[in-house]
């Protein structure tokens, strides 16, 4: 929802003394059909922002959940490319690559890999979204912003350096002779 | 040193499997600068060890090694060593496969002070001295097995080492590509001085260099 900072979410309307509620609700809501909901009670109210408040936290839940299986998912590959690569990179030891620089070579594969991941996990939400609106006749207005895609790459970094450095490391301190004689 | 050897090694030892094996057994043994030296010996012998330790892939427990005017035993990153006085070439040439050929050849000028185009530059003209020009932009999977070991050479002669250390490197080869490789290698030691150590286990190949050292469960042979 703090995605949609300085924009409306709720209008809230007093009503005369007297008037009927139900009836206010209903011609407000036609006249904006299908954009906006409305809620004529407190309980109503409470019951509406608590749903939103479950909708966010498990949305964060599983944002967290996907970050933790991406960061596994990118240790694993990681470290099967630096398996698949030994002789390799005892090559690269043998004509003289520092170890830091095997090591940023590696990290820098891992930060490639998130980075590529984040721009098409970019733009499969934006494909979701845009489904989703189309085919629903939610009343709720899903959004997808700048800063929320540049959040999501900047998430996909941190996983990208978090995920590469092990394997990174393991691959820079690889002995040569080692390294040479994999298979 | 300035004594003109290039290689000064004394009793040196390397054990491997936590002592129980020891694959160098107290060898002592010059190099001259610009020397053609060939080190020859069953399977197992040390001989690749030995060739391993001079080219600082490998560390001594005991002894001492001095290359090129470094002791391999004092410095800790030898990387730099690696990079500028050793060129290495090996039985089953080790190109990266998913690399074109030119940029097999680049990859050790890295890290070495060369721009972008000089790196290019100077890998077209190593392939033209290996005669495969035409060449740059397959893959080594494309290429024959001497043309392969070519590259190899190419490779290792591009940041012009004063040794280059060849280990087996016509042992991958039928006699034609093989006897090929060994031209251009006697070519760049005698054009170029540089000082070239080659372990081979055939007798014949050996025979081409200035003298032939024997490694035995370790130890050289006199």
């Amino acid at each position: 929802m703090d995605e949609n900072e300085g924009k409306v979410h709720f209008i809230y309307v007093k009503i005369n003394n007297g008037a009927d509620l139900n009836a206010v609700s209903q011609s407000v809501q036609n006249a904006y059909p299908g954009e906006l909901t409305t809620i004529a009670s407190l309980e109503d109210y409470q019951r509406a922002n608590g749903g939103l408040e479950m909708v966010e936290t498990a949305s964060t839940a599983i944002s967290l959940l996907a970050i933790v299986i991406g960061g596994i998912g990118i240790i694993n590959t990681m470290i099967m490319s630096v398996f698949e690569r030994t002789r390799e990179i005892g090559v690269l030891k043998a004509v003289g690559w520092k170890s830091r620089r095997i090591l940023g070579m590696i990290l820098g594969e891992s930060i490639v890999l998130t980075l590529l991941a984040g721009i098409v996990g970019i733009v499969l939400g934006i494909i979701g979204i845009e489904a989703i609106i189309r085919l629903s006749d939610t009343a709720m207005v899903l959004s997808f912003t700048p800063s929320l895609a540049l959040k999501a790459l900047g998430i996909a970094v941190i996983v990208g350096i978090i995920g590469g450095i092990y394997p990174a490391i393991r691959a820079s301190r690889l002995p040569p002779t080692e390294a040479l004689r994999y298979e | 040193m300035n004594n003109g050897n290039v290689v000064e090694i004394k009793n040196l030892i390397k054990r491997y499997d936590n002592g129980r094996i020891k694959a160098i057994n107290g060898i002592d043994l010059e190099i001259k600068e610009g020397e053609f030296v060939s080190i020859i010996g069953p399977s197992g012998s040390g001989k690749s060890t030995l060739l391993n330790m001079i080219g600082a892939l490998d560390t001594a427990d005991e002894g001492s090694i001095h290359v090129a005017g470094n002791d391999l035993t004092l410095k800790k990153d030898l990387s730099d060593f690696r990079s500028q006085k050793i060129g290495f070439i090996f039985q089953l040439h080790n190109l990266i496969p998913n690399l074109s050929v030119l940029e097999n050849v680049t990859i050790p000028m890295y890290g070495n002070g060369y721009k972008s185009k000089q790196m290019t530059e100077r890998a077209l003209k190593l392939l033209e001295y290996v005669k495969l020009q035409d060449k740059s932009a397959r893959k080594p999977t494309e290429l024959s097995g001497g043309e392969r070991q070519r590259v190899a050479i190419a490779r290792a002669l591009a940041n012009s080492p004063s040794i280059i250390l060849a280990d087996e490197p016509t042992g991958s080869l039928d006699s034609k590509n093989g006897h090929m490789i060994l031209q251009r290698l006697k070519e760049l030691h005698e054009q170029e001085n540089v000082t070239l150590i080659m372990v081979t286990h055939d007798l014949k190949v050996a025979s081409m260099a200035d003298r032939t050292i024997e490694v035995l469960d370790g130890e050289i042979q006199t």
